[in-house]
C-alpha cells in the first residue's frame, strides 16, 4: 500500500493554512490513531482533542473529505477504499467555531442545549424517594436517542445551521428534547416541545446529512418530525411551518400527490405567495422551466388521484391516532 | 480576578453530581464547574455494566447490610465500614434519584429498574441501562445538570489549588483556548477529576484524559494519597492499548490460549476455567506471559482469547460490540482469528484522602473530594463491579452538599497565594515550552508505563519494586529537560499533555513508596515475596505526602462491624 498522507486544515489562532503530512502505510489504523502518529513523531504542533478511543465520549469528531466522523471509530484504509485515494483531507467540524486545528469550541453549543430543557419533570405519582416505574416498552421507545453523544457530527453537515445558525438548531439539541418529550415518565412532555417549537423546528430542509452522519445511528430528522407532530396537536398549527406541514398533508389526503404550485399559496397566504414568489415564478417563465398555460392547469384542475388512493388515506388516517 | 462560592473541577459523574448537589442544597449558591474538556468526555461514560444500589422492593432477599458485607469483603478489609454502611445507603437512593431525573433505567415487566448479578456481590443488585449505564448515567446527569442552570467553564486545566492559612482560597487553571493562566477565588473546592491508571499509560483501560491532575494539585497544596499503590486490573483488554474486552466475551464462552495452544485457565482454576473472578484470571494470563507461554515482547506480550468456535452467528448477535473493538485495535475478525489480549489497568481505588466520608473533606478546610479522585475509602484493595458508577453518583452528591454547607460560614480569602502560583505557572510555559534538544514527552511516557508494568504491574516484588522506584526517580530527573515543541499560548494541547505526564510520574512516584512499604498481599496488591495478607502489619492506609520528599505514613482502617476474615469465595 501508498504511504498515508493526510491533508490537514491548520489554524494557529492567526493563520489559516493547509498543511501535507506524509507516513508509512499501516493497515488497520484508526483516523486517531493516525493523528497521534502525527502529533507525536512528525508535529507536537497539531493539535486535536481525543478521550474514551471507543466511540463513547464523542471527543474525537472532525471530517474527512468535508464529511463528519469519529476519528477513533473510523479504520485509514476503509476510508481510502470509499474514496479512492490515498490522500485525505482532514479539517474540523462544520458550523463549530474553529479554536484551533480540529479543536472546536462547545461553549455556546452548551448553551444552546439548555433551550431544549433538558432533564426529567417526573409525573406526580412518582418521586425522587421512590423513583418511577415504567414498561420496558416504554424505556425502548427513547433508548435510541439516549445514544447520543454530544460528538457534533449532526451539526457539522447541516444544510440549515450553514445557511443561518440564528433561528435554528444543532440537531442533536432537537434529539436530546425528544428523548424528554417521549419519555412515559414525564410529567409535561410539552415543556421539552415548546421551546423548540420556537427554536427553528420548522426550518429543518430534511437535507438528512445529520441522518447519515450520527456515528450511533440516530435520526435527529425523526426527533425533529415528532416534535413537530407533537406541536401541531397541541394546537401549534398557525406560521408557515405548520401551514406548509398542513398543506402537504391535503395533498396527500386529496390525490396522493403533492402539488407544488398550490403548496406555496397554502403555506404562505395567497397575498404573501402572489407578492414574494412572483419574481421568482416570473423567472420560472422565462427560462421556460413552467408556462402560464401550465401553471394555471396545475393550481385549478390537476386533481387527478394516484393508484390506490384509498390505501394511502388508510395509512394517513392510522397515523393521525 | 473571578470570584465564587464553589469551584468543582471536573465534570463526569461525580462533578456534575457535586453542582448539582450542592445547588440543592443553596440554590443561591454562585457555582462553577471548570473542566477540562467539554463535559461528558470522561471515564464515566465508559462504564458499562450498572450501579449498584440495593432497591427494596417486596419479597426481595437483599439488604443494605449484604451489600455493606460485600464490599468490606470485596476491598479485602481494607475499606472504612462505617463510611461503607453510609455509602450502601446512599447508592440505593442515588438510583432512584437518578431514575426520578430522567435516567432512563432498563427495566423488568412490572416496571422496575432491572438490575444483574456481578462478581463478587451475593445479589442480584447492580441497576443497568442495556450495556451502556455509565453513558447513560452520566448524559442524565449533564442534562438534568443543565436544567439546575449549573455552569461551566471549560477547555480549564487544573494547575493548582491554593491554600492560605491552612485554609483552600481558590484555584489556578490554564484556558487552553486561549494559553491565558487565571487564578479563581473560591470559598470551596471541590476536586472531582478521575482516577490516576494513566500511569500505566499503553495498558490501561481508561481515556487519555484521566491523568489524576486534582490528585497531583491535593497533594501539592499538602494533602495526602491515600493507598496509591491499590490500582485494578483487569484481566483482559487489547494487546494494542489496553482497553476493555468486556466480561461478556468469557461469559459467552470464549476461550483463553497460550502460545501452546492449550486452555491455561486448566491450571489455575479447573473448575470455573475461564469464568473465575477477575483477579485469578488476571493472575493466569499475566504468569503465562511471564514464564514464556505467551506471544510477543515487553509491553505488548499477550495471550489469545479465542471466540471462534461460538460461531459466527452467535458472535454476531451476542457480541458485537467486542467484535467491533478487536477489530479497530487489533485490526482481525474474531468470527476468523483469535484476539491478543492481557491484562489492563482499570480502576484506581486510591486517591485523595478524605477524612470525613459524609461531606468528603479533606484534611484543608474548604477543599473536598469526589468520585474515583478520591479515597475514603470505600473499595479499599480491590473495588466490587457497579460500586464506582453508585461512587461517583455518592460521594458526588454528598461531596456537594459538604460544599454547599461549608460556604456560608467561610468567607473569601485573600489573592495573595493565587497571584504567587499564576505567576509561578505563567513562567513555567515559558521555560518548558522554551527548551530545545530534549527527550519528548510520549518518549518518557512510554518509559514510565513500561516500568511501572513491570515493576508494580499485577505481581510486585521487593527487588523490582525498589528498581521501579529508583527509574522513575531517574525518568523524572529527565523529565526536566523534555521538550514541549510548540510555543504557541493558543490550544497548546502539547502543553497541556506535558503537564498531564508530570502529574502521572508524580502519583507514579506515590504509588511506588506505598507499594514497596506495604509487604503482604491484599486485594490488588499482590506480593510474590509476601503472600499473604498480613492483618496485624497492615490493616491500615497508606498516607503518601510531598514536601520536597515524598513521605509514607499510616492510618487504621475503621472497623464497627466485620472482623477480617479469609476472603474466599
Amino acid at each position: 500500500m501508498q504511504n498515508f498522507i493526510f491533508l490537514i486544515d491548520r489554524f494557529d489562532g492567526t493563520n489559516s493554512w493547509r498543511q501535507r503530512y506524509e507516513f508509512p502505510h499501516k493497515p488497520g489504523m484508526t483516523v486517531l490513531a493516525c493523528l497521534i502518529h502525527i502529533k507525536e513523531n512528525i508535529d507536537p504542533t497539531l493539535n486535536f482533542t481525543a478521550s474514551c478511543r471507543s466511540a463513547i465520549c464523542g471527543a474525537c469528531a472532525v471530517r474527512v473529505n468535508g464529511n463528519a466522523v469519529l476519528a477513533c471509530d473510523t479504520m485509514v484504509d476503509d476510508l481510502r477504499e470509499q474514496w479512492g485515494e490515498d490522500t485525505l483531507t482532514i479539517s474540523p467540524l462544520g458550523n463549530a467555531k474553529v479554536i484551533s486545528d480540529l479543536v472546536v469550541k462547545w461553549d455556546e453549543k452548551i448553551h444552546r442545549l439548555r433551550k431544549a430543557n433538558t432533564g426529567l419533570h417526573a409525573r406526580d405519582e412518582f418521586s425522587a424517594h421512590e423513583g418511577c416505574r415504567q414498561s420496558p416498552e416504554d424505556m425502548q421507545a427513547v433508548s435510541k436517542q439516549w445514544d447520543c453523544i454530544l460528538c457534533g457530527s449532526c451539526a457539522s453537515e447541516c444544510n440549515k445551521l450553514s445557511d443561518d445558525s440564528t433561528d435554528f438548531l444543532e440537531p442533536f439539541i432537537y434529539t436530546h428534547a425528544a428523548r424528554y418529550a417521549k419519555d412515559s415518565r414525564s410529567k409535561n412532555p410539552m415543556e421539552h416541545v415548546m421551546d423548540m417549537e420556537r427554536s427553528g423546528l420548522w426550518k429543518c430542509l430534511h437535507c438528512m446529512e445529520c441522518v447519515t452522519k450520527c456515528p450511533k445511528g440516530i435520526s435527529p430528522a425523526d426527533d425533529v418530525a415528532l416534535l413537530r407532530d407533537l406541536a401541531y396537536r397541541a394546537g401549534c398549527t398557525e406560521g408557515p411551518g405548520p401551514r406548509h406541514a398542513k398543506a402537504f398533508r391535503t395533498d396527500l389526503e386529496n390525490t396522493g400527490r403533492l402539488n407544488e404550485v398550490r403548496l406555496v399559496p397554502r403555506t404562505e397566504g395567497m397575498t404573501s405567495a402572489a407578492t414574494k414568489r412572483l419574481p421568482f415564478t416570473l423567472r420560472m417563465f422565462s427560462r421556460g422551466k413552467l408556462t402560464p398555460l401550465e401553471a394555471a392547469r396545475l393550481f385549478v384542475a390537476d386533481n387527478k388521484r394516484v393508484q390506490d388512493h384509498d390505501g394511502l388515506c388508510r395509512i394517513l388516517e392510522a397515523n393521525r391516532k | 480576578m473571578k470570584s465564587y462560592d464553589i469551584v468543582i473541577v471536573g465534570s463526569g459523574g461525580a462533578g456534575l453530581r457535586a453542582a448539582v448537589g450542592a445547588l440543592q442544597e443553596n440554590p443561591d449558591l454562585d457555582i462553577m464547574v471548570v473542566t477540562k474538556t467539554m463535559p461528558t468526555r470522561s471515564a464515566t461514560c465508559m462504564a458499562e455494566g450498572g450501579i449498584n444500589g440495593v432497591l427494596d422492593f417486596p419479597g426481595q432477599e437483599d439488604t443494605l447490610e449484604a451489600h455493606s458485607f460485600d464490599t468490606v469483603k470485596g476491598s479485602d478489609y481494607l475499606g472504612d465500614q462505617e463510611a461503607i454502611d453510609f455509602f450502601v445507603e446512599k447508592a440505593s437512593e442515588a438510583v432512584r434519584e437518578t431514575d426520578f431525573w430522567g435516567t432512563p433505567y432498563s427495566r423488568c415487566d412490572d416496571g422496575r429498574v432491572a438490575c444483574r448479578l456481578m462478581g463478587g456481590h451475593k445479589h442480584a443488585r447492580t441497576n443497568y441501562s442495556a450495556d451502556k449505564t455509565g453513558h447513560i448515567l452520566l448524559h442524565s446527569n449533564f442534562d438534568y445538570a443543565l436544567k439546575s442552570g449549573v455552569q461551566f467553564r471549560i477547555n480549564s486545566h487544573l494547575l493548582d489549588v491554593a491554600v492560605e492559612d491552612g485554609v483552600c482560597c481558590g484555584v489556578v487553571v490554564r484556558d487552553t483556548n486561549t494559553g491565558e493562566i487565571t487564578p479563581i477565588r473560591a470559598k470551596a473546592v471541590v476536586l472531582a477529576t478521575g482516577g490516576y491508571t494513566r500511569m500505566f499509560w499503553a495498558r490501561t483501560s481508561t481515556p487519555y484524559i484521566a491523568t489524576g491532575d486534582g490528585v497531583a494539585a491535593a497533594l501539592r497544596a499538602g494533602v495526602a494519597f491515600k493507598d496509591p499503590e491499590m490500582v485494578q486490573f483487569h484481566p483482559t483488554g487489547v494487546a494494542n492499548g489496553g482497553v476493555l474486552i468486556t466480561e461478556a466475551a468469557r461469559g459467552e464462552g470464549g476461550y483463553l490460549v497460550n502460545n501452546k495452544g492449550q486452555r491455561f485457565m486448566a491450571d489455575y482454576a479447573p473448575d470455573r476455567m475461564e469464568l473465575a473472578p477477575r483477579d485469578i484470571t488476571a493472575r493466569a494470563i499475566e504468569t503465562e506471559i511471564i514464564e514464556g507461554r505467551g506471544y510477543g515482547e515487553g509491553l505488548g506480550a499477550h495471550v489469545l482469547l479465542d471466540l471462534r468456535h461460538l460461531g459466527r452467528e452467535r458472535i454476531l448477535e451476542r457480541l458485537p460490540q467486542i467484535r467491533h473493538v478487536a477489530q479497530l485495535f487489533e485490526n482481525l475478525d474474531l468470527v476468523e482469528q483469535p484476539v491478543p489480549i492481557r491484562p489492563t489497568a482499570h480502576y484506581s481505588m486510591g486517591g485523595i484522602d478524605v477524612i470525613d466520608h459524609e461531606h468528603m473533606k479533606t484534611a484543608i478546610p474548604g477543599l473536598f473530594a469526589a468520585g474515583e479522585c478520591s479515597c475514603v475509602s470505600i473499595h479499599g484493595a480491590n473495588r466490587l463491579g457497579g460500586n464506582s458508577l453508585a461512587d461517583a453518583m455518592v460521594t458526588g452528591k454528598q461531596a456537594g452538599i459538604g460544599a454547599a454547607s461549608y460556604v456560608p460560614d467561610a468567607g473569601l480569602k485573600g489573592d495573595a497565594p493565587l497571584k504567587k502560583l499564576a505567576s509561578k505557572w505563567r513562567d513555567h510555559f515559558r521555560e518548558a515550552t522554551s527548551r530545545k534538544g530534549g527527550p519528548t514527552v510520549p518518549e518518557l511516557r512510554e518509559k514510565l508505563a513500561a516500568t511501572l508494568w513491570e515493576g508494580m504491574g499485577i505481581f510486585r516484588t521487593e527487588e523490582k519494586l525498589q528498581a521501579a522506584l529508583n527509574s522513575v526517580i531517574d525518568l523524572q530527573k529527565e523529565y526536566e529537560t523534555a521538550v514541549v515543541g510548540n510555543e504557541n499560548p493558543i490550544c497548546n494541547t502539547a502543553y497541556s499533555h506535558f503537564l498531564e505526564v508530570d502529574t502521572i510520574f508524580t502519583l507514579a512516584r506515590c504509588a511506588l513508596v506505598a507499594a514497596v512499604a506495604r509487604k503482604e498481599s491484599r486485594g490488588a496488591h499482590t506480593r510474590k515475596d509476601f503472600t499473604q495478607r498480613d492483618d496485624e502489619n497492615f490493616l491500615k492506609h497508606s498516607l503518601v505526602t510531598i514536601n520536597g520528599d515524598y513521605h509514607l505514613d499510616y492510618r487504621p482502617v475503621s472497623i464497627n462491624r466485620y472482623q477480617p476474615q479469609e476472603r474466599k469465595y
